[in-house]
């Protein structure tokens, strides 16, 4: 008998392939999904930050405004005494939400903290002078994280020298 | 026998040929949600990306409005605020029919004392997006001291 050389399809083959592409376009789909998924999120992170830290850079410009408007108000009751100035801006100062005030030389030092709610916060030291053309100066303006750092020790590590 | 072979084969790829229709149907509508996913996440990124440019821009300067009107933005007043227009295409290049609007909303604001509180707010909106959805929203407040030389 003589043997055929005749390309031949057994039955069930094509489907065995069928399956195997559509699993492939299935799995490659998935992933392309998840990937975008994943951007979608990373994307809405980012704006929330970046939101999160201009509302808190605007709450911290409308503070700014009522500083200024206390140490007005300040001034015109204390007349020229540059001391009943300063004792009077640091009681008012106090009042303000999230303010800090401290003597500091000659002058007050206010600090100024708005929380970003993302573990972060920005921090405003205001330089208060007893007398002069500005009524405030902004010596640091940063934004900070709420938790402070703690580096793990337990690991022996070269110090460098 | 041949001819039964021969018809259980076509039936067979009768069958796999409609179920890959089927199957391919299906998984490429996951691509398209996936690539409209993707396409929304990059307009979305261009447009913070915008607007913090814009807001920094206005941050950083005394007069903002008066920037705005020299670079030929529309405006439009309403009551103490107006609102500063540009249009923008899906690229974020400058253009008259451009689906994306980038808006400035200024409101000037005196303070007790003595200055000037600028309210602005800066927003990107897709106008082609379900007749418009806003992609990115920040507020730019900037508080400009009204002090004058020699006085406290």
């Amino acid at each position: 008998m003589k043997a055929s050389n005749r390309f031949h399809i057994g039955t069930g083959v094509s489907s065995l392939i069928m399956i195997l592409v559509v699993l492939c376009l299935t799995v490659f789909a998935v992933l392309s999904y998840t990937t975008a998924r994943a951007d979608a999120a990373l994307t809405q992170k980012s704006l929330d930050a970046a939101d999160a830290y201009y509302r808190a850079a605007s709450r911290m410009e409308r503070t700014l405004a009522q500083v200024d408007g206390v140490l007005a108000a300040a001034a015109e009751q204390a007349g020229d005494s540059q001391t009943a100035y300063l004792a009077g801006a640091k009681e008012a100062l106090l009042k303000l939400d999230g303010a800090k005030a401290e003597q500091a030389g000659e002058g007050l030092t206010l600090i100024l903290q708005q929380d970003l709610g993302d573990g972060r916060t920005l921090r405003a030291v205001l330089d208060i002078p007893p007398a002069g053309d500005a009524r405030y100066r902004i010596e640091s303006y940063k934004l900070l994280p709420v938790q402070n750092w703690n580096p793990d020790s337990d690991v022996q590590v070269w110090p460098g020298e | 026998m041949k001819t039964v072979k021969s018809r259980v084969f076509l039936v067979e790829l009768i069958l796999v040929i409609l179920f890959f229709a089927l199957s391919t149907a299906a998984v490429l509508q996951l691509f398209m949600a996936a690539n409209r996913q993707s396409e929304r996440s990059e307009l979305r990124t261009q447009a913070l990306v915008e607007a913090q440019n814009m807001a920094e821009r206005l941050r950083n300067t005394e007069h903002p409005q008066t920037v705005l009107d020299k670079e030929g933005w529309s405006a439009v007043a309403s009551g103490p605020s107006t609102c500063y227009t540009r249009r923008y295409d899906r690229a974020f290049q400058p253009s008259g029919e451009g689906e994306i609007v980038l808006s400035v909303t200024v409101e000037q604001q005196n303070s007790e004392g003595g200055g000037t509180l600028l309210k602005m707010k800066v927003a990107v909106e897709d106008t082609a997006d379900n007749g418009g959805r806003t992609l990115c929203s920040l507020d730019a407040d900037r508080y400009l001291p009204g002090w004058k030389e020699g006085a406290r």
